[in-house]
């Protein structure tokens, strides 16, 4: 059983204006436990409405999210439960801070949860090194951080609630490229250890095929296509229909093959295209 | 819900009252605001509110618009009925229970008082609908700038109103987004007492004043990039004009307060 799962949503924003983007026509897809899948699109494709849906901020017109089976709109413990189980990160977290330290802040979802202190206090450490800063940070004003150290514990803000789901929306916007790797870094991470399902919207083609496990491609509020990287990523001239492009690498792969290196296969990461050149030149993968 | 918020908002249109110089509605307005007080009959208040009636249909605005702007206030309106009901001893008693004593006149005075209530609101609430805010703050900059002889700064007030009203929206999205996100950290608005409704506000409002400085800040720094030094030596690019349609607006503003006096004075007051 999917841990997540939307059927069929059918939203409409400001119904019957002119203004209607970010609707949503028929959404279907299925989230399995501990898969990383990343949401792109261009702007206006739907995608943050999908997400506001997924933790029941928002009410479909029609159409069921279901989370482990269980219509998350079919009571108000069921919504409860899955706000605290669909971890929601909004775009540019850091706006959200508002306690006088790190750890309070971060100790705002817990405390929302009902746990004990005890159990807080052990959430809040763990939500801190997972986020890769140190203790010394909890006694902090938020205010008085950096860009990325503020977007790291917003983020940890939400992994304190220890969510089945982790919903990223852009998490690596406005990020210095440094701040960017640790982050992408930190979900990595954060799916092994824990084996939660993550979820994020991002716009950057080789992010997204470094870290994920799958691609879902929306365009104007459905689903336009949902595979592996390699899938996804094979449609190449079908992403810039629809304003979307491939991996840099993967470019340069494609320029490569026209000019007549064939090396085989298409690199989606750097990684891959190392390997790839590796073996095209004949010298296995070492070095 | 925040997003039902209408006031200071303007619907773009073509209608009489759209095309009327900004100037001329802010003061037959006022006016209208005077006379609504100056109105002591059924008949003259009668003749008013028909008046705000008909140029509300001359704006074509849709009457759902309205009708959203008076909710908020239901409250307003139905505490001043119960008080003046209840206090207002004149005329024939109709009920009698203990303390309370409902006369005709009561009921007379608190439907006057409510009829007056959405007259005026009717009336202000049309001036922002069919007016853009840069054109209010411009007419209240023109109307204002006699007091610049008192060494006032009217340009510097008006540039105030501008960017006010131009943040109206934008904080009302950035309050949405702030609830948003708190909410999925569980966050609860809607339940509990008093005291933990308040306390629940400051995850909202310690972020919204955060970002709203931030902005003030980076709205200055762009004003001074490109020469902003205030209203001295500044010329308009729009300039406002009268027209025929101005004249004639007050004239019919004229003929209505002088048939309003006629009927006060014709008529026996209500108050």
């Amino acid at each position: 059983m999917s841990v997540l799962s939307v059927d069929n949503l059918i939203y409409g924003y400001s119904k019957g204006t002119p203004f209607e983007t970010g609707a949503l026509r028929g959404v279907s897809l299925d989230f399995e436990q501990g898969e990383i899948v990343a949401l792109i699109g261009h702007t206006g494709s739907g995608k943050s409405t999908l997400l506001q849906h997924l933790n029941g901020l928002l009410k479909a017109d029609s159409g069921k999210v279901l989370l482990e089976g269980v219509d998350i709109h079919s009571s108000k413990e069921a919504l409860r439960k899955c706000r605290f189980n669909v971890g929601l990160c909004f775009q540019y977290p850091e706006q959200q801070l508002f306690e006088s330290t790190v750890y309070k802040d971060i100790a705002f979802g817990p405390k929302n949860m009902g746990l004990s202190e005890e159990e807080i206090k052990s959430r809040v450490y763990s939500a801190i090194s997972y986020v890769g800063l140190s203790e010394e940070y909890l006694q902090k004003s938020p205010f008085d951080l950096s860009g990325g150290e503020k977007r790291r514990v917003a983020i940890a803000g939400v992994i304190a609630m220890e969510p089945k789901v982790l919903i990223l929306d852009e998490p690596t916007a406005g990020l210095d490229p440094m701040g960017k790797n640790a982050l992408l870094k930190l979900i990595k991470d954060y799916n092994h250890s824990t084996g939660s399902t993550v979820i994020f919207v991002s716009h950057n083609m080789d992010d997204v095929a470094s870290v994920a496990d799958r691609v879902v491609v929306m365009n104007k509020g459905q689903v336009a296509i949902s595979g592996t990287v390699e899938q996804v990523y094979s449609k190449g001239e079908f992403l810039a229909e629809l304003g979307l492009d491939v991996p840099e690498i993967t470019n340069i792969f494609l320029e490569l093959k026209k000019n007549g290196f064939d090396l085989g296969e298409t690199a989606y990461t750097v990684e891959n295209a190392k390997n790839a050149i590796l073996r095209f030149l004949g010298k296995g993968e070492e070095i | 819900m925040i997003k039902d918020i209408t006031i200071g908002q303007f619907f773009p249109g073509s209608s009489p009252i759209h095309k009327l110089d900004a100037r001329t509605k802010i003061v037959l307005t006022f006016i209208f605001i005077i006379f609504i007080f100056v109105c002591q009959n059924f008949w003259s208040l009668g003749l008013l509110s028909a008046f705000s009636v008909v140029v509300f249909l001359m704006t074509k605005l849709s009457p759902k618009l309205v009708l959203k702007s008076f909710k908020p206030l239901l409250p307003i309106v139905l505490l001043t009925t119960v008080l003046q009901i209840y206090y207002v001893k004149e005329g024939n008693v109709l009920f009698e229970w203990k303390f309370i004593t409902i006369t005709d006149g009561g009921i007379f005075m608190a439907i006057f008082i409510v009829v007056r209530i959405f007259a005026l609101l009717l009336m202000s609430s049309l001036l922002t609908y069919t007016t853009s805010p840069t054109d209010l703050t411009d007419a209240i900059e023109k109307l204002l700038s006699p007091l610049k002889a008192l060494e006032v700064d009217v340009h510097t007030f008006a540039m105030m109103m501008t960017i006010a009203l131009r943040f109206i929206p934008t904080l009302i999205d950035e309050i949405d987004r702030i609830m948003s996100a708190q909410k999925a950290r569980g966050a609860d608005f809607e339940s509990g007492n008093l005291i933990a409704r308040i306390k629940a506000l400051f995850p909202i409002f310690i972020p919204l004043f955060i970002s709203a400085f931030k902005r003030a800040i980076e709205l200055t720094d762009a004003m001074s990039c490109r020469c902003y030094t205030g209203g001295e030596g500044r010329t308009r690019l729009r300039q406002m004009k009268m027209t025929y349609r101005d004249a004639f607006a007050f004239v019919i503003m004229a003929v209505v307060c002088s048939v309003i006096i006629f009927l006060n004075i014709y008529f026996k007051n209500v108050i």
